[in-house]
């Protein structure tokens, strides 16, 4: 008998609640002598005896009531007996050996090997066989030769394979292993069994123990075994985190089962620059390092910072983490406008300063503006669509099309105007201004998309003029005043985008730039518009890198040994790289460089392993039938776990009803009893 | 230097249980309750005492010669025979239980103790009307057995009454037994008891009594609240004779009981009634004149 969510199963200390009920309700009424009781033993010692026995049972089946509910929501799991092994029956074995970085310490992994070793020499003769690892992924390493009439099956491959097996950067999670393992399984009909030979570290444990079980197969039992190498928890030292602060850098060690001990950090600056620092860690805990690095030290573009630390530890992977600084001149964002020395400027210079530190504003003349200009910059501002020339029209219209963005507003220039330049909208007629002390507000915000994901604070802004622009095909609504009219429209030209504020940048048209949200708001289109919204410098091993969102579609990746990732035909189509190694990843895109870091996950550096009791349990429970059963097929392995919380649950009911009735007729016999007393008091 | 006589409402107070109870001496208590109890009574025939002239008749053949008065035959050559009241002197047993059921009492006066005061105030009565006075206390067994003797007795027998403590199991059928072998001559037997013994179990005891001459009286003492429990929630009862806890809740001790015990009460008569023995039920809040003058009745209706 297994659990799913054995947790429950605390539940099961409310069956306390009805015993303490009874306890109550029966205690041991006062003791009276009285003369004889030879008038009484014949009936009342019976009807006592009848009521007690009555309350027991309504006690009882109180008591299973929360049993069954506690046992149902612990979602049990019967293993039936095993049945008959059907002789000579071929089955298909998957060999799966645990890379996570967890496997680095000590010899876990040579000794995974030894077992992948004695588990292919045990393979029976018809049987197949494959060797893969589970790391941040599941891949295959080899497959046995198949047997043919004369050749038996071949093993060379697998043992040949099991030399390349290393312990990788990145964390296994064994519920998206138990998830993975189906797809792995192949598409044959014979019984499958799952060796999986790990370290089963327990931090590796899914929140959810059914995640664990491996999803059925059609017409195929899968039977999982698990081969932990047991061990103790060995004491591991590691970098936890390594961040950037306005006075520097800060570096935290963490100790997993160590006594309290002088650590020594050295933090390294591109290479060069070393600093070092030693602290005592107390036991089982985390060492904070503070450096002051001043900003002059940090060199122009990408900083690679590496934190590290001397530990005699037998897991070293963890004891390096790697961090990208990146020290580059703002960006200019050129801001078309008819007056560079309006409010506007000062507005979006201190939303910058602020929040998107990356970019500054380029006030620019409508008048003198070149629009030769525009292709140095990713996206550009302009003030008043309404004022802007058909000529420099004409060219932000081709540099949209082309992959830039322009974020635009309107203004005086805009009205009169059946058309806007660069977008082409058309322009309502109606009165664009709100009654005087009833300004317009936002009605609806479209959340989903990412401009707006993280801002907050629009209902708050008080519009008092708006152009009112018609909405064309293919123009997305993000923000809508009250009365339905669009604020802020998102239209796609060609390969850019242009987000088009229907009102002022400045606070002539509306009080935008005093509220907070501006600020937000500003920095989220900074990102959005210049295609660096989800690029994170920091990433974890064995996650993936979109070559998208680092600027370009496609590109080249140089890993931390200074090997390409990508051969030259997969440069020339998008594609996700997957970061297998811990250190920094130089990703190429056209016309940019980006530096990454990658770290290995936190968790892996926890080296407790999961109990026995778990392993077990999995064992026990990862027993999958086939979808559908083959008609007089004989199974080595034990039949699949009856789920019995659907029993439970109808057994709960019927004992619901039970109670029901019997606490029902109690409560008839108590109430004449309390009648009778009351007819007693009135005589 | 004489008594000042108690009027008859003092006396009425005097002969209820818990103002005897109050009294250290059996013999005083006796007194008080026979002496109240005859309070206010005319001077009757039936009440005098053996030694008391009551009539003149003629002498008939077959009377006893010796009781002819010679002095009326001098004066009036007629032989006359004298009669005197009393002379119907017969024995008084009296037969106790003193079983630890009658130890049961929620009044200030147990149900033993009020059998001993009106075994007392009997054994009082009997002694001024000059009968012989027995006294037999049983339980299982016989506790104490002092046979039917005459006045100079009546203080160690009251003494005797006095000492009655409650023990043990009832047991009718031994006592009754043991009786039978000790007396012969026809007497008054009258038993005092709550009778929480199958009636006809007594009956088969008795019988043989009333066969033999005996006048029975059955004097079933109880308390009020056997007659009727009053009993606000379940409790459990414990039988003082043997142990044995019964729960009981309070529908049944108000409905139930209450039949059941009269149900007991009724067979105990009928069962009397049968033999011809005489059954007084006796509450121990009941004044002691009730079944004093039950007794007299009863001496009268056998002469």
């Amino acid at each position: 008998m297994n659990f799913l969510a054995p947790l429950f199963l605390a539940g099961l200390g409310a069956v306390a609640l009805p015993v303490w009920l009874h306890l109550l309700q029966t205690q041991t009424p006062e003791r009276q002598p009285f003369s004889s009781a030879m008038l009484l033993k014949m009936s009342e010692q019976r009807i006592h005896l009848r009521r007690r026995l009555r309350y027991l049972l309504l006690m009882a089946l109180r008591i299973a009531l929360f049993a069954l509910l506690a046992l149902a929501f612990s979602q049990p799991l019967w293993q039936r007996s095993t049945t008959t092994v059907a002789a000579g029956e071929n089955k298909e074995h998957l060999i799966v050996i645990d890379t996570s970085m967890s496997m680095g310490e000590g010899d876990r992994l040579a000794r995974a090997v030894a077992e992948a070793t004695t588990v292919i020499a045990g393979l029976g003769a018809g049987d197949t066989a494959r060797l893969a690892t589970a790391g941040e992924s599941v891949d295959v390493l080899a497959t046995s030769a198949p047997a043919t009439a004369t050749v038996p099956e071949s093993r060379s491959q697998l043992t040949t394979a099991l030399e390349s097996v290393k312990a990788g950067a990145g964390r296994l999670d064994y519920g998206v292993l138990a998830a993975g393992m189906s797809e792995l399984a192949g598409t044959g009909t014979e019984p499958v069994v799952i060796h999986f030979i790990s370290d089963f570290e327990a931090s590796g444990l899914p929140s959810q123990f059914g995640a664990l079980i491996p999803r059925a197969l059609p017409n195929r039992t899968q039977e999982l075994k698990l081969h932990p190498l047991a061990e103790a928890a060995a004491p591991n030292w590691a970098v936890d985190y390594l961040r950037r602060t306005a006075q520097g850098i800060d570096v935290g060690v963490r100790g997993y089962r160590t006594a309290a001990a002088d650590v020594t950090v050295t933090l390294s600056l591109n290479g060069a620059r070393e600093l070092k620092q030693t602290r005592q860690v107390p036991a089982n805990g985390l060492g904070e390092y503070s450096f002051a690095v001043p900003d002059v030290a940090f060199a122009t573009g990408d900083n690679r910072i590496v934190a590290s630390l001397t530990s005699a530890d037998g897991l070293a992977a963890d004891d390096r983490r790697y961090l990208v600084v990146p020290n580059v001149p703002a960006i200019p964002v050129p801001l078309l406008t008819t007056r560079t020395d309006a409010p506007l400027v000062r507005y979006l210079s201190t939303a910058f300063a602020t929040a998107a530190r990356q970019y500054r504003v380029e006030p620019a003349s409508l008048a003198t503006f070149d629009a030769r200009t525009l292709e140095r910059s990713s996206w550009v501002v302009a003030d008043d669509l309404g004022a802007v020339s058909p000529q420099l029209a004409t060219a932000l219209t081709d540099y949209v099309t082309k992959g830039g963005s322009l974020f635009a507003a309107v203004g005086e220039k805009s009205l009169g105007l059946e058309t806007l330049p660069v977008t082409g909208q058309r322009i309502a007629k109606g009165d664009a201004s709100a009654r005087e002390g009833q300004p317009f507000n936002v009605g609806r915000i479209d959340g989903t998309h990412p401009l707006l994901a993280a801002t907050d604070g629009w209902r708050g802004v008080s519009i008092t003029r708006l152009l009112p622009l018609e909405v064309a095909a293919g123009d997305r609504v993000l923000i809508a005043l009250e009365d339905g009219r669009p604020l802020l429209i998102e239209r796609k030209v060609g390969e850019g985008r242009i987000v088009l504020l229907a009102t002022s940048l400045d606070n002539t048209w509306n009080d935008l730039p005093v509220h907070p949200v501006f600020v937000s708001f500003i920095a989220e289109t900074a990102r959005y518009l210049s295609g660096e919204q989800t690029l994170s410098r920091q990433q974890v091993a064995g996650s993936s890198l979109p070559l998208s969102v680092t600027g370009g579609a496609s590109g080249q990746v140089v890993d931390p040994q200074g090997q390409t990732v990508l051969s030259l035909a997969d440069t020339r189509r998008a594609q996700d790289v997957r970061l297998r190694q811990m250190g920094f990843y130089q990703v190429y895109t056209p016309g940019k460089e980006t530096l990454v870091a990658v770290n290995a996950d936190a968790r892996e550096s926890d080296l407790e392993p999961m109990t026995v009791e778990q392993i077990a349990r999995w064992q026990e429970a990862a027993v999958v039938a086939p979808q559908q059963a083959v008609a007089a097929a004989e199974s080595q392995v034990a039949p699949p776990p009856v789920e019995l919380w659907r029993y439970l649950l109808i057994l709960l009911v019927l004992v619901v009803l039970a109670e029901s009735l019997l606490g029902n007729r109690y409560l008839k016999g108590h109430l004449h009893d309390l009648e009778s007393d009351a007819g007693r008091a009135t005589t | 230097m004489s008594t000042p006589v108690p009027s008859r409402r003092e006396g009425v107070r005097l002969l209820q249980p818990e103002v005897l109870a109050g009294l250290a001496n059996l013999e005083l208590i006796a007194r008080a309750a026979v002496e109240g109890s005859l309070i206010g009574l005319h001077r009757s025939p039936l009440f005098g005492f053996s030694q008391e002239f009551a009539e003149y008749r003629s002498y008939t053949e077959g009377d006893d010669p010796r009781y002819i008065d010679w002095n009326v035959y001098a004066r009036s050559d007629r032989t006359y025979i004298k009669r005197f009241l009393g002379e119907t002197n017969s024995h008084l047993m009296l037969l106790i239980d003193s079983s630890a059921s009658m130890g049961y009492g929620t009044t200030p006066v147990t149900k033993l103790r009020y059998a001993q005061i009106l075994a007392a105030s009997l054994a009082y009565i009997a002694s001024r009307q000059h009968d012989a006075v027995g006294l037999m206390v049983f339980d299982e067994e016989v506790r104490s057995y002092r046979p039917p003797s005459g006045r100079n007795k009546l203080h160690g027998l009251l003494h005797t009454i006095d000492a009655i403590t409650p023990s043990r199991k009832t047991d009718m059928e031994k006592p009754f037994s043991r009786f039978r072998e000790h007396v012969s001559k026809r007497g008054l037997v009258a038993v005092i008891s709550d009778f929480y013994c199958d009636p006809k179990a007594l009956i088969e005891g008795v019988k043989p009594l009333a066969f033999q001459g005996q006048d029975v009286i059955l004097f079933q003492i109880l308390d009020p609240r056997e007659l009727r429990p009053d009993l606000s929630e379940a409790a459990v009862l414990e039988d003082m004779e043997t142990g044995q806890t019964v729960e009981v809740s309070p529908a049944f001790m108000q409905k139930d009981y209450p039949e059941r015990i009269k149900a007991h009460i009724r067979s105990l008569q009928e069962a009397a009634a049968g033999i011809g023995a005489d059954h007084v039920l006796l509450e121990t809040t009941a004044s002691l004149d009730v079944p004093l003058r039950n007794y007299l009745l009863f001496r009268q209706r056998r002469r």
